[in-house]
């Protein structure tokens, strides 16, 4: 499922790990306790910081291909 | 914001995001680029916003605290009938919110105090699942009650700066203004929450 090419493979990683953390920040949002609470701030907040270092990093990484002139 | 608009923003959020993990190919054109910026990038932080400003909007309310089971004694202690007791009295006469009433009374109104307030939560969950938690009856507060906390609120008030007591000493409204003398000393408003006592108390039953 993973694409071959680096870049698209970093996408694809940093979707799944934010898609991770949405579906984690929908599940606390619908609990009440101190537990969603911290479920919230510790793995969802991980989770997303993850995913959209990972998505910078792609893009910093991404090999610019030169110009043809 | 109304919780489910957010949840609905968040299903919006993982259907666009799937569409880039199943599709990242379209990442190559310019208008993709962009589309997997706004999906991949502005959403989901909008989404972690919005969501973090519910939770500790949420994380502020009477029946947050009160859902570790150590509280309950606290939120019985809202409910006595007796005028006395200084926290049943704000409770039931809406001097707080009363779906705010622990976190009115217990934030520090000095700067960075609802920082403070959320890390003692945190502290607070630790030692109530991972530490050894006191019995209700021996928790204390961190540090002495400031009357600036209630200050907050009761200072040019009519009731406070003129009522008879207050006045009675002219030391003594510059004393409790300064902190000098506590507003919860005993002999003045030192029955607070008095858990101690609740099972001989009478409860009030007027309102949910």
């Amino acid at each position: 499922m993973l694409s071959t090419s680096p870049l698209e493979r970093k996408l694809q990683l940093s979707g799944i790990i934010l898609i991770l953390g949405l579906l984690v920040e929908g599940l606390c949002l619908l609990g009440h306790g101190p537990i969603a609470f911290m479920l919230f701030a510790g793995l969802g907040g991980v989770l997303f910081a993850v995913g959209l270092l990972l998505y910078l990093y792609s893009l910093v990484g991404a090999k610019v291909e030169p110009s043809k002139q | 914001m109304p919780t489910f608009l957010i949840l609905l923003l968040i299903a919006f959020s993982v259907a666009l995001v799937a569409v880039f993990v199943f599709r990242p190919q379209i990442t190559s054109t310019r208008g993709g680029k962009m589309a997997a910026f706004l999906a991949l990038f502005a959403l989901p932080l909008l989404c972690f916003g919005m969501g973090a400003s519910s939770e500790l909007e949420h994380a502020k309310s009477t029946e947050f605290c009160l859902s570790c089971h150590i509280m309950e004694p606290y939120g019985k202690s809202l409910r006595v009938d007796d005028p006395q007791h200084l926290a049943a009295a704000h409770f039931q006469n809406h001097r707080v919110p009363s779906n705010e009433a622990c976190y009115t009374c217990h934030t520090n109104y000095a700067m960075f105090g609802g920082v403070k307030a959320k890390l003692g939560g945190l502290k607070h969950i630790y030692v109530y699942y991972l530490g050894t938690p006191p019995a209700p009856e021996n928790i204390k507060l961190y540090e002495p009650y400031n009357n600036r906390e209630c200050l907050h609120c009761h200072a040019g008030a009519r009731s406070f700066e003129e009522g008879a007591v207050h006045t009675a000493d002219p030391d003594l409204l510059p004393a409790l203004k300064a902190n000098k003398t506590s507003c919860i000393s005993s002999g003045c408003h030192g029955v607070v929450h008095d858990v101690a006592s609740l099972k001989d108390a009478k409860f009030w039953k007027g309102a949910n």
